[in-house]
């Protein structure tokens, strides 16, 4: 017994596997962070400056608030602020070529543990996930497909070298964390809310002015009209879709069918809730970690061809 | 590599795997839980394992924190049966408030909205819950904002405004989501830093 479950963590954990689908999160990732340095341009300053809005120069309120924690805080002074938002900018450009990319990833994690503790007020869901995700991407096989530094290596490396493939651990990592996301969330939605369960809860989000501008201003009447059918569908499809993700994504047969439902949810998130557009499409990118590498090589092989 | 080397790599990996995953659990506890867990533990009547337990899930607790696994994801839980906005303004020297000029209260195109003002409503939200939040974000804007038409600054008003979000029948009988009345009330009111009321 002890023996058989050895042999299945040894194989949930540290079986080795094709990494072009990590190579397909790497990229989308890349362009996500880069959306996210450039948006952040205008408020650089006042979000994380020392004399933004959490000052560093106040002995007062604002002090009890300053992290240690992040590398704005030990660098004040010496460091302008504006050479770590290029530096984040830089590092996107290279975690997305793969070029430098174990480096580039460790740097674009120090960064967003920065910004998240320097400046706790501003901190979004959107930060939340990607400083996660490069948690995980720290230890990952990043760079080992769809890469500069994997094209790099082939050409310049003896050509009878041949590479191991990468172990699965940290990817299996990030795939959990993922999971619980949603395992974590979906009951604390049904146990907060009466609206996920009478099916109101996508109509309070969506008329909820808050969460950013409507395509039209009668989209709302959508969902209140023929007795809240289009909200109840979105609601309890939502409960059904983040319910399902974390068991449906381990089998071979419901695995892309899952996927496709969680990233069409979210995206459909982004449209009715514009405001979380970033948080939305981190998760929506997270999603490549679980693709088959089978059906990026097809998706690749079609781009390819379609290309030539 | 040598059998061993690997074994132990693979044990230091799997520790690893094990607290990152604990850690997440640990954090994202339901409250009724944490509670629960704790009335067991006073009920051992234990105080030396007592200890141990609050002591190591300390640890677990700030390595979450350091390395940014303390995230509790509740993702559009508690849905808001208000919509609310605040209108903060720069009380002058012997003037009227001034609405100060910020990006939640300024015309701003679909574009400005989405993308440079991204983090703008979570930051409103996080202030919502939180006045040491507001007076902070207070004392930044006394030193955005020092004068008006060369008055300087008094102070920083936070005004809450408020409207109804109708139920759907509701809704559908009046033909309209949104209660039409608008209810504000000044929330704060901070001195700036030097000045007295």
């Amino acid at each position: 017994m002890k023996e058989k479950i050895i042999k299945l963590w040894e194989k949930f954990w540290f079986s080795r596997f094709d990494p072009a689908s990590v190579g397909m999160f790497r990229i989308f990732l890349g362009i996500l962070i880069l959306s996210m340095f450039i948006c952040s341009y205008f408020n650089w300053y006042r979000f994380y400056g020392s004399d933004g809005i959490i000052s560093l120069h106040e002995s007062g309120l604002e002090r009890q608030y300053q992290s240690v924690w992040s590398v704005f805080y030990w660098t004040e002074g010496k460091i302008n602020i504006e050479v770590y938002w290029w530096i984040g900018l830089l590092s996107s450009v290279a975690f997305i070529l793969g070029f430098k990319t174990r480096l580039a990833t460790i740097i674009l994690y120090i960064l967003f543990s920065s910004m998240i503790h320097r400046n706790n007020y501003i901190t979004n869901g959107d930060d939340l996930v990607v400083r996660m995700l490069l948690f995980y991407s720290c230890f990952s096989p990043l760079g080992y497909s769809l890469s500069l530094d994997s094209f790099l290596k082939k050409r310049f490396s003896a050509a009878a070298e041949v590479e191991q493939l990468p172990m699965i651990w940290s990817i299996r990592s990030m795939q959990i964390n993922i999971l619980l996301i949603y395992i974590i969330s979906l009951p604390n939605k049904l146990a907060d809310d009466v609206a996920w369960w009478n099916g109101e809860a996508i109509y309070l989000t969506v008329v909820n002015t808050m969460w950013g501008r409507r395509p039209s201003p009668y989209f709302p009447d959508l969902f209140y009209n023929w007795d809240c059918l289009l909200s109840k569908i979105s609601t309890y499809g939502t409960i059904f879709v983040e319910g399902g993700f974390p068991i449906l994504v381990w089998f071979r047969k419901t695995k892309l069918i899952a996927i496709v439902l969680i990233a069409s949810l979210h995206i459909g998130i982004a449209f009715l809730v514009p405001n979380v557009l970033f948080f939305t499409l981190a998760m929506a990118c997270s999603f490549w970690v679980f693709v088959p590498p089978e059906t990026t090589h097809k998706i690749l092989n079609c781009i390819f061809r379609f290309r030539k | 590599m040598p059998l061993e080397r690997e074994k132990i790599k693979k044990t230091i990996i799997s520790t690893f795997v094990v607290l990152n995953i604990f850690a997440v659990i640990l954090l994202n506890r339901p409250p009724e839980f944490i509670d629960y867990i704790n009335k067991k533990i006073i009920n051992l009547n234990h105080p030396k394992l007592a200890a141990k337990l609050d002591y190591y899930s300390w640890l677990v607790y700030q390595y979450a924190h350091i390395v940014g696994l303390d995230n509790r994801w509740k993702m559009f839980g508690k849905q808001s049966r208000f919509n609310w906005w605040y209108l903060i303004y720069g009380k002058y020297e012997e003037s009227e408030k001034i609405l100060l000029p910020l990006p939640p209260q300024m015309p701003r195109t679909f574009v400005e909205d989405l993308f440079i003002d991204f983090k703008e409503i979570k930051f409103y939200l996080n202030m919502y819950l939180d006045q040491n939040a507001r007076e902070t974000y207070a004392r930044y804007l006394c030193r955005k904002y020092p004068e008006h038409n060369g008055l300087p600054i008094q102070s920083i008003i936070y005004d809450l405004y408020y409207q109804g979000i109708l139920p759907p029948q509701e809704a559908r009988l009046k033909g309209s989501y949104i209660d039409p009345h608008v209810y504000n009330y000044q929330l704060n009111e901070f001195v700036c830093p030097g000045k007295n009321k």
